[in-house]
């Protein structure tokens, strides 16, 4: 919990509200109904408003309120739930009403509220359910004085928070076999100093005592040693398709990209390999491959700004491509995870520019849904019944641009790996990883 | 479910204070007043509008002092205290009818502070009545007094709400009249 901010003093600017009005109209109807029908037992309705209209003088309204909010955490993971804690001290006031704005698809409960004295504390809990920055607030107080007569709104701006997406779960992290950078947790093909066993060898002078084995070497007659695989790091680069987000919000395909994309970094990042990242679609980001939990870190900073801000919208198209990408932020026999919608060819040139530079990716679909068609108004709806309608023509079509882009891909000899947000994708990295020889990179 | 309980108990009230106002033979102008009443506070409920709401309230109090002006000897005091004080009720369900559903309250005075001004006001409301209730042969004294006590307590209404203060004549007309130069 972070330490109590000190309240901040907020002027208070009061307003008659529609009840001085009201108890005016009602006073005023009824002494000139007294005066007017000379009834003196009228004034008995007219007492009562002008009473309380007396003893509610403007003068003894409030100045100032004492206003402390807080917010914490302010980083979170999809999901997370947030305590927003609110001081508010006002002393002379009637009610304090708190109307809180939150963003989309952040739900929100009111906890409760301790009062102590002329002071409250309300308290409630948001569950952002979407990643990005997310603005909370303005927390809107409406401070009611002078038993409801006067009422004054005061504004207060709260934080905004930081909402990594949920990470894919990965059952674990598979390498292949063919490692390069030294200093690792993979098991290797070469021989190395590692723990897992790679099999045994005659013995040659130099080796050491207790690499022996025993049993192998009474069986043959001679002395043999044991080799243990090399352990190795692993380099994976994701290359994240953000041209398009399509699909209902918080399965959509930008969704379940940095899903994917913060699942696999984190998986891989704990086994002390070298993750990178590349966007494109939207503007060409990079981050070059490194290790530790500030590459952790990094990436997931840089997955929140996958999705385009308004002035990046506004900007248009961008022009550069995969092929402006800098050599070195494909280090030789990384592995490369496209993860992408499928939408367009753009993947299909960022496939094929893999292909040629020798590369051979595993390209992840994440379009989990189809185009809706609109329902039209119901005559339309008879006579769309009675013919086949063009927007059904539409979604076939489009069903098969999709199969055909796939079937290009599967062509090229990588596979097409659907994924919905739920299912494993180990198998699939392990199939890619293991059955493919990287051709001679270029 | 609350708003529309809110929304039932504005109606009610309304119906409740022309209905204990109203003599015991209904002349034609309060049954078409208390109608017309009860009609406008339906609509100003369903539509939840403010305005509907003041032309509520002032509907009703205007039927209460119709039919108390029409049919004065069989009105009595306490139906116009319990009018007065439905009158509070019907202000108090509008307000709640009307409230949107999106802010909560986090801060409330005390009951005595919430609900004290309003048990004073049905207090004077009672000494009014009770006094107005009197036989006493009407003089000039007594005329006098009344309408001192009637314009003082608008007058002591009034300067409650002011925007200002009232200052001094000579401070508030500092800064706005041109002043003498000093030699």
């Amino acid at each position: 919990m972070t330490d109590r901010p000190e309240p901040a003093e907020v002027p208070l600017v009061f307003a008659a509200t529609t009840r001085l009005r009201r108890l005016a109209l009602v006073a005023a109807l009824s002494v000139v109904g007294a005066v007017m029908t000379a009834h003196g037992e009228l004034l008995a309705l007219a007492a009562i408003p002008l009473v309380l209209l007396a003893a509610h003088p403007r003068s003894r309204l409030p100045t100032r309120a004492e206003v402390a909010v807080r917010l914490d955490p302010m980083r979170c993971v999809e999901g997370d739930e947030l305590l927003l804690e609110l001081d508010v001290r006002v002393p002379g006031a009637h009610r304090v009403d708190a109307q809180l704005v939150v963003p989309d698809h952040t739900a929100m409960t009111r906890v409760g509220r301790a009062a102590a004295g002329s002071g409250t504390t309300a308290t409630w809990l948001l569950a952002p359910q979407r990643w990005g920055r997310q603005r909370i607030g303005p927390l809107r107080l409406q401070v009611v004085a002078a038993g409801g007569l006067y009422a004054a709104p005061v504004s207060l701006e709260v934080a905004e928070v930081i909402v990594f997406p949920a990470a894919a779960a990965l059952a674990r992290a598979v390498a292949p076999r063919e490692l390069a950078a030294p200093l690792g947790e993979h098991p290797s093909r070469a021989v190395g100093s590692g723990v897992e066993f790679a099999g045994v060898r005659p013995y040659q002078p130099g080796d050491r005592r207790r690499d022996v084995d025993w049993r192998t070497s009474a069986r043959h007659g001679g002395l043999f040693v044991r080799q243990y695989s090399a352990e190795r790091a692993f380099d994976l680069v994701l290359v994240l398709d953000t041209s398009a987000d399509a699909g209902e919000i918080g399965g959509s395909s930008l969704d379940l990209t940095v899903r994917a994309a913060t699942g696999l970094a984190t998986t891989y990042l704990r086994a002390h390999d070298r993750v990178g990242l590349v966007t494109f679609g939207g503007p060409l980001r990079w981050l070059t491959p490194a290790t530790g939990p500030r590459q952790l870190y990094r990436v997931s900073e840089a997955v929140m700004t996958v999705r385009p801000d308004e002035s990046e919208r506004d900007a248009g198209a961008v022009r550069f491509g995969l092929a402006d990408l800098p050599r070195s932020m494909l280090p030789g026999r990384a592995f490369v995870c496209v993860v992408t919608p499928l939408l367009d060819d753009r993947p299909l040139d960022a496939v094929r520019l893999l292909l040629d530079r020798g590369f051979a990716p595993l390209v992840v679909d994440v379009l989990t849904s189809e185009p809706s068609l609109p329902v039209p108004a119901w005559p339309r709806r008879l006579r769309r019944r009675r013919m086949r309608a063009p927007d059904d023509l539409a979604l076939r079509t489009w069903r098969m641009q999709r199969e055909a882009l796939t079937g290009e891909r599967a062509s090229r000899g990588g596979p097409v790996v659907p994924w919905d947000g739920e299912g494993d994708l180990t198998g699939a990295l392990l199939h890619v990883m293991r059955s493919q020889t990287p051709a001679v990179r270029t | 479910m609350a708003a529309l309980g809110w929304r039932a108990a504005a109606v009610v009230a309304v119906a409740a204070t022309v209905a204990v106002a109203a003599p015991p033979d209904l002349r034609r102008p309060v049954l078409t007043a208390a109608a017309t009443t009860v009609l406008v506070a339906l609509a100003a409920v369903v539509t939840r509008s403010r305005l509907l709401g003041t032309l509520t309230l002032a509907s009703t109090a205007a039927t209460v002092l119709l039919a108390a002006a029409l049919d004065a000897s069989t009105t009595r005091p306490a139906q116009v205290v319990a009018a007065g004080v439905l009158l509070l009720a019907v202000l108090g369900a509008l307000e709640h009818a009307e409230a949107g559903t999106g802010a909560g309250t986090v801060l409330r005075a005390t009951p005595v502070r919430r609900h004290g001004p309003a048990v004073l006001a049905v207090g004077a409301s009672c000494l009014v009545a009770a006094t107005a209730a009197q036989d006493v042969v009407p003089s000039v004294g007594l005329v006098l007094a009344g309408l001192v006590t009637a314009v003082g307590a608008l007058l002591v209404t009034t300067r409650a709400h002011r925007d200002e203060p009232v200052r001094d004549v000579r401070e508030s007309l500092s800064g706005r009249v041109p002043q003498r130069p000093e030699r």
